[in-house]
């Protein structure tokens, strides 16, 4: 899958990458490639302005902490991130539906 | 190689010193743990790096996202800093207007002409201010304004900004011009005019400083958050963009009640400041419609 077709929907991945726990830049590439098995073939350099972003619109917070004996930005989802979260999956839900609906039943 | 590579991220920038570190530093850290985890899976380090480089992306291509945010924060700081601006402007004329309170009827040409012309450049100033204060309103729950909604505020300031020179030179022309009483002093009016042309210096040196930093017009994410209530503003502006001459009317029957009340004439003899100041809007809205994003230009009503 290409970074064209993910466009509009990066934000909420990373949402979810960090709804299981706080994450730096590196760490959130990773989860979105072994989750999606590797499907989502995006630059790993994308997930940056995703994440200043998401920190712009109060939806993650960041700190420098020490991870791995390095010191890393790490990320965590914000309150508001989280209800941003189950908002978007709610959308993405009735969305997917209604287009699986569609492709099931309209002839090619 | 990743040095050279952060050397050319860095030239790609257009953000604060503040970003820009913190930026380099995570792109540093992010091309370091990849290049760490190839040669841990047994690439050779060159190679580790040369890949850990190339999934990473173009620096353009990732630059211009983080420019987008970061032009989206310094446009939002523009109609603040004009407002200010005219609010110093305003006050240095109350200033100067202490102690030359209106302009006498003997006064000669040059004194009203000026007078007049920085009375027009005020209102431009004020219509294009508050232009770009209702489209940064509308985008402010976004991360990211979009490019051409971030070029509507830039528009709208610079010509602000303009205005606000020509109002306060044109004041300071009409205050130097005039016909002063016999004994008065003049320090209220040269502390009341250096104060504009300090407020309009002032504002012209920033908006140079900004616009300057201008960054490649990145679109933002596709997705948008409703404006809700700071939205209201730019709905209204949507209105005059679609009846422009219905929505000027009542601003042109205002400006005239305003302007025979400046007057203090007649009603006859205010009838021609009203009618003048009905041009005045009309006119605007002819001239910097396009520019304000208040009405399409003729390009674009060709093309639709």
């Amino acid at each position: 899958m290409s970074s064209e077709q993910l466009k509009g929907h990066l934000d909420p991945l990373v949402l979810a990458v960090l709804e299981g726990g706080p994450c730096h830049g590196y760490g959130v590439i990773e989860h979105l490639r072994s989750r999606s098995d590797d499907l989502f073939d995006l630059p790993e350099g994308t997930v940056y302005p995703a994440l200043h972003r998401l920190e712009r619109a109060g939806l993650v917070t960041s700190t420098r902490e020490i991870v791995g004996g390095r010191e890393r930005r790490v990320y965590r989802l914000a309150r508001r991130g989280k209800a941003s979260l189950a908002d978007q999956r709610k959308q993405w839900s009735r969305f997917s539906a209604a287009v699986s609906t569609i492709l099931n039943v309209s002839p090619a | 190689m990743i040095d050279h590579y952060l050397t050319e991220f860095d030239r790609e920038l257009r953000v604060s010193a503040a970003t820009r570190r913190r930026i380099l530093v995570e792109v540093g850290d992010h091309l370091r743990d990849a290049s760490d985890s190839r040669i841990a899976s047994g690439i050779d380090p060159t190679e580790a790096e040369e890949s850990a480089i190339a999934a990473f992306g173009a620096p353009a291509d990732i630059a211009e996202p983080l420019n987008a945010q970061a032009a989206t924060t310094a446009i939002r700081r523009l109609p603040p800093i004009v407002a200010t601006s005219g609010m110093l402007l305003v006050a240095g004329l109350l200033w100067a207007a202490r102690s030359h309170p209106a302009v006498a009827p003997s006064a000669t040409m040059v004194t009203r002409a000026s007078f007049l012309v920085a009375a027009l450049a005020v209102q431009v100033a004020f219509v294009a201010g508050l232009r770009a204060s209702a489209r940064v309103l509308g985008d402010w729950r976004d991360p990211v304004a979009p490019a051409a909604h971030r070029d509507v505020v830039r528009r709208s300031s610079a010509v602000a900004t303009v205005a606000i020179g020509v109002a306060a030179g044109g004041w300071t022309v009409a205050l130097i011009t005039a016909n002063h009483r016999a004994g008065t002093t003049r320090t209220g009016e040269v502390a009341g005019a250096t104060l504009m042309l300090i407020a309009a210096a002032a504002l012209a040196i920033t908006m140079a400083t900004m616009l300057r930093r201008r960054s490649a017009e990145a679109e933002g994410p596709t997705a948008r958050r409703s404006a809700g209530a700071l939205g209201v503003p730019e709905r209204v502006i949507a209105f005059v963009q679609r009846y422009p001459w219905f929505a000027a009317v009542p601003a042109a029957l205002l400006g005239s009640a305003i302007a025979m009340v400046h007057a203090e004439t007649s009603f006859a003899g205010a009838v021609p400041w009203g009618a003048a100041e009905a041009a005045a809007v009309f006119g605007g809205l002819w001239l910097l419609g396009p520019s304000l994003d208040l009405r399409p230009s003729r390009n674009e009503q060709l093309s639709a």
